[in-house]
This record gives C-alpha cells, structure tokens and sequence, in this order.
C-alpha cells in the first residue's frame, strides 16, 4: 500500500516535471507562459487518440503525442514570438484557454469491442488502456517516466553547455543585443517555442496514459502556473532549477499530510518570498557558476592529490 | 567603403535623422561628434539595421543593405559595439567572447581567434572563466570592443565607448582603438568626447539636430571656432 502511494507520487513528480522543464526553458528566452499546459493537453488527446482509438502501440502513441503538441507550439509561435513580455504572456494564456474550450466541445468517438472510445467534450476522453492492456505494471511505467525525463534532461544538459544554450540565454539577458551579434532572434525564439512545446507534449502523453481518463478541466490555467512556479522556486541557472522546485511542492508539501490542506497557502507563500529574496530561484546563474568553478578546482585539487600518491 | 546618402530616421513623429550623408573609407578611423540628441546612435542604428531608416541610402562595399535585417548586415562585416558597455552578465567572459564570432562562418577559427583578440587585452586573459557581471565598467568596455573583434569586421562602429567611464579607462580605451587602426580595422566612432574622439580619427563629422553641420580632417575640426566655443570650450579652461 504504502508501495504504491511513493509509486504514484513518483510518477506524478515525473510528469510534472516535463511541464516544468517546458515552462523553465522559456523563462530562459525570457518570455513567461501562462499556456504550457495547452501543449500537455493535446498532447495528452492526440496520444490517447493514437493509442485507444487508432491502436497504434504505446510508444509511437508517445512519440505522437510530443510532435503534435511541437506542431501545435510552431502554429503559437510564428504569430506570437514576436510579442514581448506581458504581450507574449498574455497571448499564450489566451491559446491555452482557447485549447481548452476547444477540448470542452470536441467530439470524436468509434465503436470499439461494442463500447464508444475517444474524447467526449467536456465528460472527457476515458478507456486510454494502452499500458494496462500491454501489462506495463505501475513500477514499470514509472521507470519508463524516469527514462523518458532522464533523456530530456540530458538534453537540456547538452543544450546549455552549447552554442545554443547560450543564444538562448542571451536573447533573455537582451534580445537587442544579440541581434547586434548577429543572431536571428526570431528564429531562435520560435525554435525555443517548439522546443518547449516538445516537452510539454512529452509529459501529457505520459499523463494520459497513466491515468487513463484525461477531461479538458484537468488543462486549466493552475497547471501552466504550477510549471511556471517551480522554474521560479528551483532556479533558472540549470535545467535541475526546475526539477527541485516539482521535488520541493510535491514531493514535500503535498506529501506531508500535516500542511496537506494548506498546501496551495504554503505554496504560494513560498513562491512570494523567493521572488523578493531569490528573483531567479534557488539555483540562479550567479549560484550555478559559483558550484561550477568550486567543482572543477575540486577536480584539480583530486588529480594533483592523485598525481601525488602515485609518484 | 561605408557610403550614407541623405539617411533619414523617424521614430513616429519625430524625425531623429534628416538627410545625413557620410562616408567611412578603408583604413580610416571616421568620428561622428556631437551633443546628446543629436541623432547619432540613431544614424548608426540605422547603418546596422536595428533601425529601418525612413529614407536614404546606405551602400557598403558597394552594394546596398539599408533594407537587410541586422544579422544580414553584420556579416556582410559591420560590427556595432554598442552604447553602455553592454556585455552578457550572465555568460562567462570567454562565452561573451565567443559569441561574438556566433554569426561568422568557420567557427572552428574561433578558439584561435580568441587568442589573437586576447592580444589587445590582456587584462581579460585571466578572468575568462568568470562570470560578466563580475567586471568593472572600463573592463565590460574592453570585453564589449572584444567581442566586437571575434567577429573579425571589416568596418567597427563604436557607439560612445568611453561614456561613463573614469578618465583613466577612458583613455585606455582611446588608445586601444587607436592601436587597432595599427591593426588595419577600419572604425567608425560615435562620441561625445569630442576632443580625444578627434585626438585619434583621421576625419570627422560634427551632427547637430539631425543634420551634419560640419565635416572634415580631424585636426582642422578640433580647431574650428565652433567646436572649440561649443564643446572644447571649458575643456580649455576658458
């Protein structure tokens, strides 16, 4: 029992942390969305449909799932990249409410086995069984969810230690600048969207199957801010900011059952005191460089030690 | 190699720049002086792209880029330092330095470049690992001319650099920019240090409200009566 609740918290860290990842990779292009949670949805639709309906196997339903919500991301991001700031936040709001209320309405059902499948506007899209029908157990899915996030952090890895990593870095710091280097903004910020969108995409197919009934309602605007929030707690100096800020409120505030029903209070009280005290989370630029610099002379000093006891 | 025509730009109603022509040729350090408001970021804005000009002509090497978007521009070989000392404070010195050469094709030549580029400024060699933010303002000055160089331009634009600085850096940066002319970098200056701008350009043009109003060799307009009243005037104590 208690098995399968650390199981289930697990796997909703994992989840989450996509829409963490997606919403920390465009603060870092500096630009805030209010609408990741768009990309999580259709994603979350366009795999079960692929999945439950069209009964394509689990895996290209995932894979699916992700390219859809990055084609959705390039349909938002050519009108809306060139927005900044308030605009651009406020525009991709307005995208995810439109997704939702889309969803609320779209029907699009088949007979299967003698029962209808497939979305129901706003009763839900429910019977997404891939997993259970291929015998994935709990602990299975879960490691899937831990690979899946494991690869895409490793990208992220290797995109900040890149030349794009840095572009995108730069045109958060200042795009006016780094279009004075040279760079194409636009085309890059677009790259950023779909990206994002990518990633996003990754964590609904994730959800839709794990909990195998999805509804639009489940897509509304707290879940694009939670992700926003734990780029913003963590920090932005690293892909791992955010990952730390999904640890810190659902590992540890919805976990402990004291504050349980305080939760949102404790949350976004804490959310209120870093962005007075830390405006870029725990792990900013500045904190990132520091370990950074202390990690390699740690390594120096190891190798001279080293050195040492074998001469 | 630098050919403006009667270059115009307007932000909404008020027109900043109204028919400036100049002209920058090779080799040559060009300085464009002149008081606050006057139009001349505005002119060079224009020159790199980051402003659409509303009427005129701008030619280099030749060929017209007055509608090309900046990146376009810049590798055609203009490179824009701009005003304010503007470096990347979240990067590394080394990633600021890298980043300006991002645009320019063969970047394996880059690490290579820093090396040459270090040259000029040694005080950077051995603070590249830390972060931007942590340079003062003459030395985010010497790694915003650095970063301007890993792009190996053909023609310089410097806006104001030595605004805000402390005398001393201020003429560090005067004399590095006067030894990168040794080097064969052609430059076109920006400034409202009139004197030391003059002190090391070969020609200059003086913009008032828009418009040139005086132009010439250097050591002609440092004499002239109207600069020296104008701008020189309390320098000299008189």
């Amino acid at each position: 029992m208690g098995g399968d609740y650390l199981i289930a918290v697990l796997s909703n860290i994992g989840m989450i942390s996509f829409i963490a990842l997606s919403a920390y990779l465009l603060l870092v292009v500096g630009e805030i969305s209010f609408g990741q949670q768009a990309f999580f949805a259709v994603s979350a639709y366009g795999s079960g449909i692929a999945t439950a309906m069209w009964g394509w196997p689990i895996w290209l339903g995932l894979l699916w799932g992700a390219l859809v919500a990055g084609v959705a991301a390039l349909v938002v991001a050519i009108p809306t990249v060139r927005l900044r700031g308030l605009y651009f936040s406020v525009a991709t709001l307005a995208f995810a409410e439109m997704v939702r209320l889309i969803l609320e309405i779209f029907t699009y059902q088949v007979e299967i086995d003698g029962e209808l499948v497939g979305p129901n506007g706003s009763d839900g899209f429910r019977d997404i069984r891939a997993i259970y029908d291929s015998n994935v157990s709990a602990f299975e899915y879960l490691l899937i969810i831990y690979g899946l996030l494991a690869v895409v952090l490793v990208g992220f890895l290797i995109l900040e230690r890149s030349r794009l990593g840095a572009i995108f870095r730069m045109i958060g710091e200042d795009p006016m600048l780094t279009e004075m280097q040279g760079l194409n903004v636009t085309a890059h910020k677009i790259l950023a969207v779909v990206l994002a969108g990518v990633v996003a995409g990754i964590g609904g197919a994730l959800y839709a199957h794990l909990t195998t009934y999805v509804e639009p309602k489940i897509f509304n605007v707290m879940l694009g801010v939670h992700g926003l929030a734990y780029g913003l707690i963590g920090g932005l100096g690293t892909a791992f900011g955010p990952l730390i800020g999904v640890a810190i409120d659902i590992g540890l505030l919805e976990s402990i059952r004291a504050i349980s029903g305080y939760r949102m209070i404790v949350f976004g009280g804490l959310v209120a005191v870093l962005l007075i005290v830390r405006p870029r989370g725990l792990l900013d630029e500045a904190a990132v460089h520091w370990l950074r610099v202390r990690w390699r002379e740690l390594r120096r000093g190891l190798r001279r030690g080293w050195r040492r006891a074998e001469g | 190699m630098l050919e403006v025509r009667d270059l115009q730009v307007s932000y909404g109603k008020v027109r900043a720049v109204q028919g400036v022509s100049l002209e920058v040729e090779e080799g040559e350090i060009v300085a464009l002086i002149g008081a606050n408001g006057a139009g001349k970021s505005s002119t060079m804005h224009a020159v790199c792209g980051i402003e659409r000009p509303a009427g005129g002509q701008v030619r280099f090497l030749g060929q017209s880029i007055a509608r090309l978007p900046p990146h376009r521009i810049m590798r055609r070989g203009i490179v824009q330092v701009p005003e304010g000392r503007l470096i990347f404070g979240g990067l590394t010195i080394a990633q600021n330095l890298r980043l300006g050469a991002y645009n320019v094709p063969g970047r394996a030549r880059a690490e290579a470049d820093i090396d040459r580029v270090l040259a000029f400024f040694p005080m950077l060699r051995d603070r590249l690992d830390e972060r931007g933010a942590a340079l003062s303002g003459g030395q985010a000055q010497m790694l915003a001319l650095a970063r301007g160089l890993m792009a190996r331009p053909k023609l310089l634009m410097l806006d104001e650099p030595s605004l805000g600085l402390a005398p001393i850096a201020a003429q560090e940066v005067f004399a590095l920019i006067a030894r990168l002319r040794g080097a064969g970098v052609t430059i076109l200056l920006v400034e409202q240090n009139v004197r030391q701008a003059l002190a090391i350009a070969d020609r200059g043009y003086v913009l008032e409200s828009g418009r040139i109003i005086l132009d010439g060799q250097a050591a002609e307009l440092a004499e002239h009566e109207l600069l020296v009243s104008a701008y020189l005037g309390l320098q000299r104590g008189g």
